[in-house]
């Protein structure tokens, strides 16, 4: 108690703050930010200048291919796979995820088991699994269970790499999705439930109207993590000969062993597909984020249009206020 | 006297083991307004939660407008009902959330018409006149187009109510509805339900407000560890209680 009293004192004495004004500060001294940036700034110098010295990027080589046909075919498949694939997670996903919420003990049961079997094992695993279930169902067919069968054909010519990488990426991607779809309907407040209750809303109606809307926040941005992490992930599909993008590279470097600059096509257009998904993510996020207090937007990208399209929010606030 | 609204009878619940309703018998006259004091986990809260089933009693009924709340009979049996059944009922009780619960992803005016435009079936017009009046009541027009987190805590709570409102309920029950405001905006709120109470709404209120409680209440039901242990006019609770824990619970809230 005096030790504060003797401070304030000694604050006093020094001769009191009068006529200040806080608007004329300058930031504090962050010496640190410029070591660091110094040595940032000379690892960079280093790369730039590696880029443009050594010839083992062979950047023409990277041009000549970018845009090559086989480059183009390859990366039409990738989009391909990932969009078919993420479809049949999202929508599997979503009905796994209505069963394991269910009041239904059965339901509940499988969905659980599903997760369970395929969130536990490797993507690999499993792609390589689809492509060979031949070895396990010689002839696969359409029928009724320990009844007849109407409709089947052999395995061997039903299953293609491709069908084999549909199957094996989407059912992988609707165990994770369902997951996904679950934290964001727990994160929605129980008040908000309730409230809907008290209403007299029906279930179904509560779910679509008040739960999932809001839930939709949480869910978007695992979600498009996932559709990101699918893009990259149907390389995997090489390996069961599958004539995506990093497919197409392998072709042609094993044949002219231009590995370096091949490899640098294939990720230059990884890198434009997620980067485009950013953008769309950041306008799907802003649309659910109606209402609430704060978006905060993962890419950079989204934190610019954020900029601009937060000035004018509060700009139209200002307004709808005065 | 006419026949209760609300009949309650040895009304039961207890959650993981404790009692928090002991056998409540309770019957609520039409335009009654009916204060509901006691300390916290005294079972208030539970008590009004059980009447539109968001708590699903251990024991005893509650009856609204001769309606068995949550159940029937069928074929010599009590019958649980299901979720849907349920939701039918609960469109005869508006209910008040100390928190609000406003949907934030709608605007105040959505809040509010959604109730008449898929329950009673209005049209897109009828629906926002009659939720602009409802909001012209508790005076908040002017901000129909305001998403709830643009409104202070009093005018949420005011478009909750009018919101509790729209469904024409035959009972409103509000769950410390002034608790989790700022002290100026208390008077807002209380103010909008005191007007209800003079013109005949039947509530259930269970708040800390003994102000309101005086000046609003027809009735003064003192709760304590899961029973009512007293009950009167505001007077006679307020000012001459027989019980030693109300007498305890006044004097610590008139702190």
């Amino acid at each position: 108690m005096t030790a504060d009293r003797r401070a304030d004192h000694e604050v006093a004495s020094a001769g009191p703050p009068t006529g200040v004004d806080f608007g004329t500060a300058r930031s504090p001294r962050r010496p640190l930010t410029w070591v660091t940036a110094a040595f940032v700034l000379i690892l960079a110098a280093q790369l730039v200048h590696m880029l443009f010295t050594n010839p083992n990027f062979e950047w023409n080589t990277v041009a000549r291919y970018m845009l090559s046909a086989s480059i183009l075919k390859g990366v039409g498949t990738t989009l391909l796979l990932t969009l078919v694939a993420m479809l049949i997670g999202i929508v599997l996903g979503g009905v796994l995820v209505v069963f394991r919420m269910s009041e239904n003990l059965v339901l509940r049961f499988l969905a659980s088991g599903y997760i369970w079997v395929f969130r536990g094992t490797p993507q690999l695993v499993q792609l390589i699994f689809w492509f060979n279930v031949g070895l396990l169902m010689p002839v696969i067919g359409l029928g009724i269970p320990f009844g007849p069968v109407f409709v089947s054909a052999e395995a061997n010519s039903l299953i293609t790499p491709m069908l084999a990488a549909i199957v094996g990426l989407g059912l992988h991607e609707a165990a994770y999705q369902a997951e996904i779809y679950r934290g964001g309907l727990l994160s929605v407040d129980e008040g908000q439930l309730e409230a809907a209750k008290a209403l007299g809303m029906k279930p179904t109606r509560m779910f679509f109207k008040i739960q999932l809307p809001q839930a939709m926040r949480f869910i978007v941005p695992p979600t498009f993590s996932a559709i990101i992490g699918m893009t990259k992930g149907t390389s995997l599909v090489m390996v069961i000969g599958g004539a995506e993008l990093l497919f197409s590279v392998q072709e042609i470097y094993s044949q002219t062993f231009q590995t370096v600059p091949l490899l640098i096509v294939a990720s230059l257009w990884y890198l434009v597909i997620t980067t485009l998904l950013n953008g769309v993510q950041f306008f799907i996020e802003r649309h659910y984020g109606r209402g609430a207090s704060r978006g905060g937007s993962a890419s950079m990208i989204g934190r610019y249009l954020d900029r601009r399209s937060g000035l004018r929010l509060l700009a139209e606030t200002r307004r709808s206020e005065a | 006297m006419s026949t209760p609204i609300v009949q309650i009878s040895s009304l039961r619940k207890h959650f993981s083991g404790v009692e928090v309703l002991r056998g409540i018998d309770l019957d609520v006259t039409p335009g009654e307004t009916v204060a509901v004091l006691g300390a916290s986990g005294s079972g208030k809260s539970t008590l009004l939660r059980c009447i539109n089933c968001l708590e699903m009693p251990d024991g005893g009924s509650v009856v609204l407008d001769g309606e068995m709340m949550g159940h029937r009979h069928h074929g010599g049996h009590l019958r649980r009902l299901t979720e849907n059944h349920i939701a039918v009922q609960r469109r005869q009780v508006g209910m008040v959330f100390q928190s609000f619960n406003l949907f934030p992803h709608w605007t105040a005016l959505q809040n509010i018409m959604d109730g008449p435009r898929s329950v009673l079936r209005l049209s897109r017009d009828a629906a926002r006149e009659k939720a602009l009046t409802l909001l012209e009541r508790v005076g908040l027009r002017e901000r129909a187009e305001a998403y709830p987190r643009q409104l202070s805590g009093g005018q949420q709570q005011r478009v909750a109510i009018a919101r509790a409102l729209a469904l024409e309920p035959k009972v409103l029950l509000f769950d410390e509805p002034t608790s989790a405001l700022d002290p100026e905006n208390v008077g807002e709120v209380t103010d909008v339900m005191k007007s209800l109470a003079a013109e005949g709404a039947t509530m259930l209120v269970v708040t800390h407000e003994l102000g309101f409680a005086r000046a609003a209440a027809d009735r003064v039901i003192f709760m304590d560890d899961g029973v009512i242990l007293e009950q009167g006019t505001p007077s006679e609770v307020l000012d001459r209680a027989r019980e030693p824990r109300t007498q305890e619970f006044l004097r610590k809230t008139l702190e």
